[in-house]
């Protein structure tokens, strides 16, 4: 099995980066990749709850996160890039992972194949 | 003179869009990813008004206690109306 690792480095809706991160997750996953997500920098901001589209034609980024966790994506935050963006624990959305830069650098170590966003 | 900044704080336009607001005692206008800025923190001492994109800030799930008390929250017709009667406006950084 292929595993396929996507980083998201940028924070949601300022820019494509992060629906497109969603869109290839999901897309991974539903073929039978492993696939793990890896939030860093302002992209930790698109695991933050309360998202509010309302009045907005946006994809809403945490609903789309959800669904990763759903299908079987190991959504990962990593640990330095949350306190740098002031976002405590209880802020972020069920299911993801916290982790270290280690713990990243292991994951993508181990990763066939790695997209950045 | 009003400074408009659409990237996140850890953006290098960003950064430099705050120093040349504190240089030229301008206002900021946060919108974008730059409503970032509007946590608590992010502009410690900047003296001048902070206007911020309410619409961003609500769609990235920013909550009222997260962010300073004295930033004012406009909607999209009060940005124009802001650009609109600025002598000197400057932005997007």
């Amino acid at each position: 099995m292929i595993t396929l690792s996507i980083i998201l480095r940028k924070p949601p809706y300022g820019s494509v980066e992060a629906s497109e991160a969603v869109r290839h997750a999901l897309g991974g996953i539903t073929e039978d990749m492993s696939v793990n997500l890896l939030l860093i920098d302002g992209g930790v901001n698109a695991a933050r709850k309360g998202q509010d589209i309302v009045g907005t034609d946006y994809l809403n980024i945490e609903e789309g996160l959800k669904d990763c966790i759903e299908l079987g994506v190991k959504v990962y935050i990593e640990k330095g890039s949350l306190k740098v963006e002031d976002l405590e624990l209880s802020r972020l959305i069920s299911g993801v992972n916290i982790i270290t830069n280690s713990e990243l650098s292991e994951i993508l170590a181990n990763s066939d194949v790695t997209m950045i966003f | 003179m009003l400074v408009i900044i659409k990237n996140s704080p850890d953006a290098v336009e960003a950064k430099r869009a705050v120093k040349i607001a504190r240089d030229m005692a301008a206002d900021i206008c946060l919108i974008q990813n730059g409503v970032y800025f509007s946590l608590k923190g992010r502009l410690e001492g900047f003296c001048g008004t902070v206007y911020l994109l309410d619409e961003d800030r609500r769609l990235r799930g920013l909550s009222n206690d997260d962010i300073e008390k004295d930033i004012k929250k406009i909607d999209y017709d009060d940005l124009i109306e802001l650009i609109v009667n600025e002598d000197n406006v400057i932005g997007a950084f």
